[in-house]
């Protein structure tokens, strides 16, 4: 008889006991930093080199920088990259459409990496969130900015050694002016 | 082939022993034993000339030597107990030196170079180590040149391998690509901006081992060559059956590349064949079946509705009052499911009756057993040729090209009697100067290889086929007793005496002068010749059509498409014709092309492009294109070739499936009617039944099954796979559409798969999609798949040969009526032009803007008796066809004849010549 009142009083205390240390646990935090943020008051730290939304750039004189060579589409190891290259009336190669489908995309980064151009750089941006999965694909109306990003003086033109618009053979720079195939002086 | 060709030596390679075959170069031998060893300069097909340094091997005295000395391997000759090193230090070192002193100048622009990707330069720039460029100064730039439309020009791009010029002026015998310039000025190109002259011009595009010369149709919507879903295809622009790579990407054919076939084309294309796919991709392609019933606007229908529409025409009409028109142009299974549908009485060829008694007697001189009908590469081992009424250049360009070599051997013969290998180019050009073995030229309009040939002669298709038995007489030493004048007899000994030292002469001639006589003199001629020589007759034809072959090994030669006229015309029931991918209206005469379009019933197509056949149509039935669908076609020489479909088209089905379906509708109707062909045509559903069903057929087709692998064909249980290991954008390219992902279309026609899963080996050579080995991303990748070098590929080339030889000699030929001139009247003779002879590749833009513009050409005596000046148009009329050409004088056409261009919507079709036509000068001067 002893034995069981003694076993029904100590299960009274225990789960006293628990209740207690739960609700001074829960008080005690009260008082301590939060480790959440107010997200979207107050935004995240991102580090230097995040990789966040894909964008397309432009060069230094307001051209797109992306020439459609497809390296990135070939980098890609989700296959989300898909583009199409067209050429104007002076030779200068661009992409027809460029389009990602961020809903594959995992954010390596290796498009950037094997981007010879710079054209295609990943951002700080991390807000991609859509109700609709279809709203993921970015075409290149939506991947293309203004700016250069983050290699200013880049333009990949001056040194490739073909003559597009506003820029003859031999205009380039580290470029001897075209061979003269007529001469015969030394 | 001497003895000792064939022989083995041992040789050592970096201290291992190896047996490889006497006589050729280190270079041939290191690559055939599968050694990547760097080379620019040299090619299989071209030989050495050892301007590039890249080869470098180190070579070594004997067992004791340890320095060796330096050798380029493409220039030394293997030799018994040599020892070599591909991995000596020095030799390395060279060759990394080598690379980076070419890359001192190359552009930094592979993310804009066509080439990149599949560059050899790249490859061999990999291969050697160079990473870094250490020279700092400016880098050398070159202006480049405008030429034409299907050629681009990078010049500043270029290593001066001399390549381009070697393959350009050498191989193929073109004079306006030169080198230009001096010392390290040198440039490659045209001495002004124009279009490149030669038909073999796409090939500089392979032949360049960096992007100098790039594919304009292929850059203008250009991806890489990972990103292409490729597949083996046959060239049906003609009837050498080439092998093609077609690479596709988004339901478009984006390119054709040449597929290595170490008996038919080897590594060069004709332009034809490269740049003739556009009519894939044209927007008048016909998308969807159309219904339109008489006497009501035309509604478009579904397919199944459209099927049941023809079956109620067979049920209305009677299966006996269905004739079908089966198409040279069309696989031998389309033809066949056709000709099994309405049965062999009611099927014809869509070729004129001289055509087709032409092609039948053809068929029946091949199956001789005395007669031997050589591949291309075996045409370049003959050393006398003569070519009986055909411009090859025009009608069949690749055997032009190998005729080209041909005329080479006499040259070789004597450069290796002073020990100069055949291998040593530049050593046996200097060697043979202008000397050619003799080639011979007897066409009617003249022949474009007239800069090689010994003997060039123009006469009438008559005269050209007495001249041939002239020939044979003589050289029987039997008197010629034909009525050629003496000063064409004088000739006829010329050529004789011409073609006395060859010790493998070959006669070339063909169906496209119509004349089916001068198909058994060429016969009798090459037998002639083979006694006279003691060696095989070689004999070699070409043919109208890519599927000429295999349309009359499958028809009856007495029904074409004059017997169709008059049975259309004599009928008093009405009948109902089913046309397969044929403009069969273009070939008739105008107003008989009303009369029978009123006395059909019901006329259906079954064609891919919108035609004058199919506008005239009630029913159009729209079908899969060739690099859309699975087929055989039989080439020239009897070679049954498969294609495969180079990616699977939205809704359109190969016209064999929709005539299947058809005849499934037909034998569930009436199972009382149908035909036992019908029955075993209503059982194929797959391309593999219909192989089945060929092979029953007749003996020519019994090992049927043994021209490619079937479906079931696996390696490793995997099938193989049309994209390519890095094929990019799958989760992306249609996600414009929808982001889910559509599922990868099913392939259940071959072993091919439309993915990227599937074997990275492949064994089987009639499978294989396009080139690629690792490190190896360009053509030259082939060296991987060949057996040996230059030789046939691993596993033998694909396709079989399926003309059996035949105790029964050919038959009578049938009498045809003589054409005989009045007086007023002209022998018209067609004459064939390369790019816009045949109807589809001369939709291609880019071969359009090529073409010459078309004359009739007559010799100025004979147009002073028909008042014809110069220039001024003149109108030539043929029953109630009537065309308006202008005129050029050629002194050297035979007299009483007109030259017109066999151009493929001409009011008069080229199939309805030679004829004999009125000419009427037109006052007004031709602008």
């Amino acid at each position: 008889m002893l034995k069981k009142l003694l076993h029904v009083g100590y299960l009274i205390w225990d789960y006293i006991y628990s209740n207690l240390l739960t609700l001074w646990t829960v008080a005690s935090h009260t008082f301590s930093k939060a480790d959440t943020v107010e997200y979207p008051d107050q935004m995240p730290y991102l580090a230097p080199r995040f990789r966040g939304r894909i964008v397309l750039t432009r060069d230094p004189s307001g051209e797109e920088r992306c020439v459609a060579c497809n390296l990135c589409a070939s980098a890609c190891p989700t296959d989300c990259i898909a583009l199409q290259k067209t050429e104007d009336e002076t030779g200068r190669w661009s992409a027809e459409y460029f389009r990602i489908n961020f809903s594959r995309c995992v954010f390596c980064g290796l498009c950037e990496e094997a981007c010879p151009t710079y054209a295609i750089q990943l951002t700080q941006d991390f807000e991609l969130a859509e109700y609709q999965r279809q709203n993921l694909v970015y075409e290149k109306h939506h991947l293309l900015i203004d700016g250069p990003g983050k290699h200013p003086d880049y333009s990949f033109y001056e040194l490739s050694g073909k003559a597009v618009s506003g820029r003859a053979k031999g205009a380039g720079k580290h470029e001897a002016p075209p061979v003269d195939v007529k001469s015969l002086l030394p | 082939m001497n003895a000792d060709t064939q022989a083995l030596v041992t040789i050592n390679i970096d201290s291992l022993d190896y047996k490889v075959k006497a006589g050729t170069n280190l270079l041939e031998a290191c690559l055939g034993l599968a050694k990547d060893l760097p080379y620019f300069c040299w090619h299989p097909a071209m030989g050495s000339v050892g301007s590039c340094r890249q080869c470098a091997v180190q070579v070594f005295q004997d067992q004791e030597d340890t320095r060796g000395r330096m050798a380029m391997a493409c220039m030394t000759p293997v030799s018994e107990g040599m020892i070599i090193s591909l991995n000596h230090q020095q030799a390395k070192q060279f060759r990394q030196q080598c690379i980076e002193v070419i890359m001192a100048n190359h552009p930094h622009d592979c993310p804009v170079c066509e080439e990149g990707g599949e560059c050899h330069l790249q490859d061999m720039t990999l291969q050697s180590g160079h990473a870094l460029r250490r020279y700092k100064g400016a880098k050398k730039t070159y202006n480049n040149q405008d030429m034409g439309p299907c050629i681009g020009h990078e010049m500043n791009r270029c290593i001066s391998c001399y390549r381009c010029v070697r393959f350009y002026q050498d191989y193929a015998g073109g004079d306006d690509l030169v080198t230009l310039g001096s010392r390290e000025n040198v440039y490659f190109g045209r001495h002004e901006d124009g279009c490149l002259d030669s038909y073999f011009s796409g090939n500089l595009v392979e032949v360049c081992p960096t992007g100098v010369f790039y594919d304009k149709p292929f850059s203008n919507s250009f991806n890489r060559k990972w990103d292409l879903q490729s597949a083996p295809s046959i060239c049906s622009h003609c009837s050498i059956g080439c092998n093609l790579s077609v690479g596709s990407r988004q339901g478009k054919v984006k390119r054709i590349t040449n597929r290595y076939h170490g008996q038919i084309n080897g590594y060069f294309l004709c332009d034809r064949g490269r740049y003739g796919y556009s009519y894939n991709n044209s927007e008048q392609r016909l998308t969807q079946c159309e219904v339109t019933p008489e006497n009501s606007p035309m509604v478009s229908t579904d397919y199944a509705a459209t099927l049941d529409y023809v079956g109620q025409i067979f049920t209305e009409l009677g299966q006996q009052n269905v004739l079908a028109l089966g198409s040279a142009n069309a696989s031998l299974e389309d033809n066949l499911a056709l000709q099994s549908l309405v049965g062999k009485e009611n099927f014809y060829g869509a070729v004129s009756a001289h055509q087709s008694h032409a092609q039948s007697r053809v068929t029946q001189q091949l199956q001789r057993a005395t007669i031997h009908t050589p591949s291309l590469k075996q045409i370049e081992q003959a050393d006398g040729i003569i070519i009986l009424g055909e411009d090859l250049l025009h009608s069949a360009p690749r055997m032009a090209l190998s005729v080209r070599q041909a005329s080479r051997n006499l040259g070789l013969e004597q450069a290796a009697q002073v020990g100069i290998a055949s291998w040593q180019d530049e050593s046996v050009r200097i060697h043979t100067q202008d000397r050619r073995s003799p080639i011979i030229c007897v066409t009617c309009g003249g022949s474009e290889l007239a800069d090689i040939s010994a003997l060039n002669l123009q006469l009438t298709p008559s005269q050209i086929t007495s001249f041939t038995l002239a020939l044979t007489s003589h050289l029987a030493g039997q008197p010629e007793s034909h009525d050629l004048p003496a000063e064409v007899i004088a000739l006829v000994h010329q050529a004789a005496e011409l073609l006395a030292g060859a010790k493998r002469p070959l006669v070339i001639s063909g169906t496209s002068s119509n004349q089916p006589a001068l198909i058994d003199a060429a016969a009798e001629l090459s037998l002639g010749l083979a006694n006279m020589a003691q060696s095989q007759a070689w004999l070699s034809y070409s043919l109208s059509a890519s599927n000429s072959m295999g349309l009359s090994l499958l028809q009856d030669e007495a029904h074409h498409l004059e017997q169709l006229q008059q049975r259309i015309n004599s009928s008093p029931e009405p009948l109902a014709l089913m046309v397969l991918q044929t403009d069969w209206l273009a070939f008739q005469d105008a107003a008989m092309a009303t009369a029978m379009q009123q006395k059909l019933q019901h006329l259906i197509v079954i064609d891919q492009l919108p035609s004058a056949t199919s506008r005239a149509a009630d029913v159009v039935i729209a079908c899969a294109s060739l690099h859309e669908s699975e087929g055989t076609l039989v080439n020239h020489e009897g070679r049954a070739q498969r294609y495969f479909a180079a990616y699977e088209p939205a809704s359109l089905q190969p016209a064999w499936r929709s005539l299947a379906n058809l005849t499934r509708w037909l034998t569930e109707q009436q199972p009382k009617t149908s035909t036992a062909s019908q029955q075993a045509l209503a059982q194929c559903q797959h391309f593999d039944d219909m192989s089945r069903l060929v092979s029953q057929l007749n003996t020519a087709f019994k090992h049927w099954d043994q021209v490619a692998p079937n479906a079931d064909f696996r390696i490793a249980g995997m099938k193989i796979p049309r994209q390519s290991h890095r094929y990019s954008g799958r989760t992306s390219i249609y996600a414009d559409i929808d982001v889910s992902e559509r599922k990868q279309p099913l392939d259940e026609d071959s072993a091919l798969a439309f993915t990227m899963e599937g074997s990275p080996v492949n064994p089987a050579a009639a499978l294989i999609p396009q080139v690629w080995s690792p490190g190896w991303n360009s053509n030259e990748a082939i060296n991987k798949f060949q057996a040996e070098i230059d030789g046939p590929l691993k596993g033998g080339d694909p396709g079989l040969r399926i003309l059996d030889h035949q105790d029964t000699p050919p038959s009578t030929p049938a009498n045809l009526p003589i054409l005989m001139l009045n007086k007023g009247e002209l022998l018209a003779v067609s004459q064939g032009r390369m790019f816009d002879s045949e109807p589809l590749s001369a939709m291609a833009s880019a071969l359009r803007q090529r073409c010459t513009s078309a004359v009739a050409s007559i010799h100025p005596d004979t147009a002073a008796q028909f008042n014809l000046q110069e220039g001024h148009q003149v109108s030539i009329c043929l029953g109630k066809s009537q065309w308006q050409l202008p005129v050029s004088f050629d002194s050297a056409m035979p007299l009483q004849s007109l030259l017109l261009p066999a151009q493929w919507h001409a009011p008069i079709h080229a199939s309805r010549l030679p004829a004999a036509v009125t000419v009427k000068p037109t006052q007004q001067e031709a602008n």
